[in-house]
């Protein structure tokens, strides 16, 4: 049965404060300090007249060997197997008068160990970064910005305010005229915004004839490309996140 | 905020409309421009000519009550056809054109509406030749029209560039074939909106005529009241609630502001009016 014993010493150290002011308690036990090695029985003398000791171990780590199988109980025997001091109490009685309490200090020789440092709290892995999706083909394979809008005529005048801003406002139309690549009059910039039953004479280049044919999955429709890569689908509402997307291929976001 | 209207531009309404009548001609009993023959809606009713789609086939009206608002926000994004008609020649102003000395306004307004279609389109500016359509009409007389004669037949001949059909000349040794190769590549497609009504229902003309300008369409329309056609642009709210149109002249650039204007009241309801929806797109 493991002995509470958190409330032994403070009584303990009281009664042998107090005994040891009253001369009139008759027997008396006397231990002196001992020494030896971790996991060593080590016996503790007891001097008294008192015909049974009683042992106490008050630090943990001390085990005591029970005094009912000991042959005479005026000698503990003890065993710790960490090196330190602990404390070890005895008392004995007479005639019905207890002994004062006496602690004596049983020092396991060796070195204490250290305390384990804690270790450090190992570092973060680093998150691997996401791959990158290969950018998306060409849809006009010629070097330089270009943009082709396709638009449902006769769904014309059902297209909301904030798209016919893109197909005819100056804000739209000065961020073409700044960033796509001149055509070869010298004096026309390549963007087109053309209904989608729009003819194309023998005249008009390769790349746009293509573009007008490449499939689309509705109207009105947007087609940017570099010569490198691009974007096809639907046009976006309002300017600025159709001018985002552009800029998304002039310099792509990270 | 952007002001709605330009700075120079006369506003034509029904007190001062005489003022820009020329008083030797007659039109229709009227004093007006030589040039615009009033459309016969018992020959020619609406949809008859080549290629043409009635209205009520083609669009849905914008309501009156979306007016107003889309004139503000087109104003102010500067995305009405006279703010493209300002930079649409390669970031300049795209010049008015010149009839002078013919009466082939009839002509002049749809070429111009052909023209403003293919900047819609960012197409390369080519000025073309409204001479060239109104001559083989009428074989090299001067003679009037109107917009849906000269419109049919710029969807099946095309109209060829000044550079192979000078502007205002007269002369027959510009009808050769290079000069029809290259009025192919400015064809009007097929599908060009076409309105005209009966007196007693003019006011759905106006409204149908409002329902395209909003949406960026030019209409080529034609006034008995001034014996003249031209070329329309823009919805304008000249004050509020009330509604004019914005047009471009063939009397170059030296008439009104840069050759534009403002028609307000009756005057801005036309007896005749075509719209050309999609044009070949082409090189040059």
């Amino acid at each position: 049965m493991k002995v509470n014993r958190s409330y032994l010493v403070p009584l303990f150290t009281l009664l042998a404060m107090v005994y040891s002011l009253t001369p009139l308690f008759g027997v008396e036990v006397k231990v002196k300090d001992v020494k030896g090695k971790p996991n060593e029985f080590i016996r503790v003398q007891a001097e008294t007249t008192g015909k049974i000791v009683q042992w106490v171990s008050l630090d943990d780590g001390l085990s005591v060997f029970p005094s009912e199988l000991l042959k005479d109980t005026k000698t503990g025997v003890v065993v710790a197997s960490l090196p330190g001091k602990y404390r070890l109490l005895a008392y004995t009685a007479e005639k019905d008068e207890p002994s004062i309490p006496v602690i004596c200090i049983v020092e396991i020789l060796g070195v204490v160990p250290p305390t384990p440092p804690v270790p450090p709290t190992p570092p973060t892995p680093p998150v691997p970064p996401e791959p990158v999706p290969p950018a998306p083909p060409a849809p006009i394979p010629v070097a330089g910005l270009r943009v082709l809008i396709i638009f449902d005529a006769s769904k014309e005048t059902e297209l909301p305010a904030s798209q016919q801003s893109i197909l005819r406002g100056k804000l739209f139309d000065d961020y073409l005229i700044k960033n796509t690549v001149m055509g070869p009059d010298g004096k026309t910039k390549e963007y087109r915004i053309w209904p989608a039953t729009t003819v194309l004479t023998s005249d008009v280049e390769k790349h746009w004839k293509d573009a007008m044919g490449l499939k689309r999955d509705s109207l009105p429709w947007l087609i940017v490309s570099d010569g490198k890569t691009g974007y096809q689908g639907p046009l976006p509402s309002t300017v600025s996140d159709t001018i985002k997307i552009i800029d998304n291929i002039i310099k792509p976001s990270k | 905020m952007i002001s709605q209207l330009r700075p120079n531009e006369p506003i034509i309404n029904d007190g001062n409309f005489r003022q820009f009548i020329a008083s030797s001609d007659v039109v229709g009993g009227n004093f007006g421009h030589k040039g615009l023959i009033p459309r016969s809606l018992t020959t020619h009713p609406v949809g008859v000519l080549k290629g043409s789609a009635p209205f009520d086939t083609s669009f849905k009206l914008v309501p009156k009550s979306d007016w107003s608002p889309m004139v503000k926000e087109f104003t102010e994004t500067e995305s009405r056809l006279s703010d493209l008609r300002m930079r649409g020649n390669n970031g300049t102003f795209i010049p008015s054109l010149d009839q002078n000395g013919q009466g082939y306004c009839w002509a002049y307004s749809t070429t111009m509406a052909i023209m403003m279609t293919r900047m819609k389109m960012r197409l390369p500016y080519v000025r073309l030749s409204a001479h060239a359509t109104a001559c083989m009409i009428k074989g090299f007389r001067d003679e009037g029209g109107w917009c849906g004669l000269s419109m049919e037949r710029q969807v099946t001949h095309g109209t060829p560039s000044v550079a192979l059909w000078q502007e205002k000349s007269m002369s027959r040794s510009n009808d050769k074939p290079e000069t029809w190769a290259n009025a192919a590549l400015h064809k009007v497609s097929e599908g060009w909106v076409d309105m005209a009504s009966e007196v007693y229902n003019r006011q759905l003309t106006f409204e149908q005529v409002i329902t395209l300008l909003l949406c960026g369409i030019p209409v080529a329309a034609d006034f008995n009241w001034w014996g003249h056609s031209v070329c329309l642009l823009d919805v304008v709210e000249v004050e509020a609630g009330s509604f004019g149109i914005r047009g471009i002249n063939s009397w170059t650039d030296g008439w009104g502001d840069k050759g534009m204007f403002i028609l307000q009241g009756s005057k801005a309801v036309p007896d005749s009016a075509v719209a050309p929806r999609v044009v070949y797109a082409s090189a040059a």
